[in-house]
């Protein structure tokens, strides 16, 4: 997780699912790819949270895990 | 109190066999002071079970009144108990099955406008149950503990997704190593759906995340706990577990705010 440049073709996993992704694949635009509301999900990538801030810094790597989830708040 | 009776060396003797724990971490447990917000499905689990394994002093948070709706998950309730405040049927109930119990039961709804008047009646030793069912009153609670720098425990979960995590905000840590807060992982702005009574839940799932904070308190107590700032995720239907280090988002106000406050202290 960092902001070199990747390959041209990366695989990832996402919420435990390969997915291949083509070209520089941004975090948020990562959302928007899988048309995840970005208003309504955290981030974790690599077993960190990825605070909301960066996810416009940080580009998605080859072998990242990701996982994206929702807030939970009952009790 | 810093010794043990003969009965409670009795009644506590298989916490104390642990070795990590011992009649130290017993006599920990039985002077702790907690808060627990929030008495529905998990903090009334929580409460039971932090009261059965010595607990003594409690503040107990909610406005809320029991309803027929809450029994097949909230075991401390029964339908005699319907439509009385919460608090009040937990204070008596644990008052008749644990001696000694010092219960203050609180029927404020805990709020932005009251937070500071509220964090008068905790200490820096209070250790803090988020018990809540909505994200408001997380945010509070989360400022609250930030701000006091008190231990937080919060746990959630709706449908078939539980999260969990224990952050010490009172930890002198170094910048690399300081956890993100509630805020830090859901910015206020966040786009919630997920409480149980838009979604619904089972109530073992819900035992499961009370058991984990009250388990997660007793090891903070009886300082055998090393995970903070870790945030647990459970997913109930294939009972999984996943693990994530909560991390600090550098533009959080909140944290950024309590940081200032640290250094003044410290000047």
């Amino acid at each position: 997780m960092n902001v070199n440049q990747p390959s041209q073709s990366i695989n990832v996993m996402i919420n435990g699912v390969a997915e291949t992704l083509k070209g520089h694949v941004i975090i948020s635009e990562l959302l928007i790819l899988k048309q995840l509301p970005i208003n309504a999900v955290a981030i974790v990538v690599n077993d960190e949270v990825l605070p909301r801030s960066r996810w416009n810094h940080v580009m998605c790597q080859h072998d990242d895990s990701i996982c994206v989830f929702s807030a939970v708040a009952g009790g | 109190m810093n010794a043990l009776t003969d009965k409670q060396y009795i009644q506590y003797s298989r916490t104390m066999l642990l070795n990590d724990i011992g009649e130290t971490g017993q006599l920990a447990i039985i002077n702790s002071q907690v808060a627990i917000i929030g008495l529905g499905g998990l903090g009334q689990l929580v409460v039971q079970y932090l009261a059965a394994a010595g607990v003594k002093h409690f503040m107990l948070v909610d406005h809320d009144v029991v309803a027929l709706d809450n029994l097949p998950r909230q075991l401390l309730y029964s339908e005699a108990d319907i439509g009385q405040h919460k608090v009040s049927v937990a204070k008596r109930t644990l008052s008749r099955l644990y001696s000694n119990v010092y219960v203050n039961a609180i029927t404020d709804k805990l709020t932005e406008t009251n937070v500071i008047e509220f964090s008068k009646r905790l200490n820096t030793e209070t250790l803090v149950f988020d018990c809540t069912d909505n994200f408001v009153a997380r945010h509070v609670i989360n400022q609250l503990c930030v701000n006091q720098g008190l231990t937080l425990i919060s746990a959630a979960i709706s449908a078939y997704q539980g999260q969990l995590f224990c952050i010490d905000f009172g930890a002198k840590l170094s910048h690399e190593k300081q956890h993100g807060c509630y805020r830090c992982l859901y910015p206020v702005d966040i786009d919630i759906k997920q409480t149980c009574s838009q979604q619904g839940v089972l109530g073992p799932a819900v035992g499961v995340m009370a058991s984990m904070q009250a388990l997660v308190g007793l090891q903070h107590i009886c300082n055998t706990f090393t995970q903070y700032g870790v945030l647990l995720r459970f997913d109930a239907l294939t009972l999984q577990w996943h693990q994530a280090k909560m991390n600090r988002d550098q533009q959080c106000t909140l944290c950024q705010q309590a940081q200032l406050q640290g250094y003044a202290h410290e000047c």
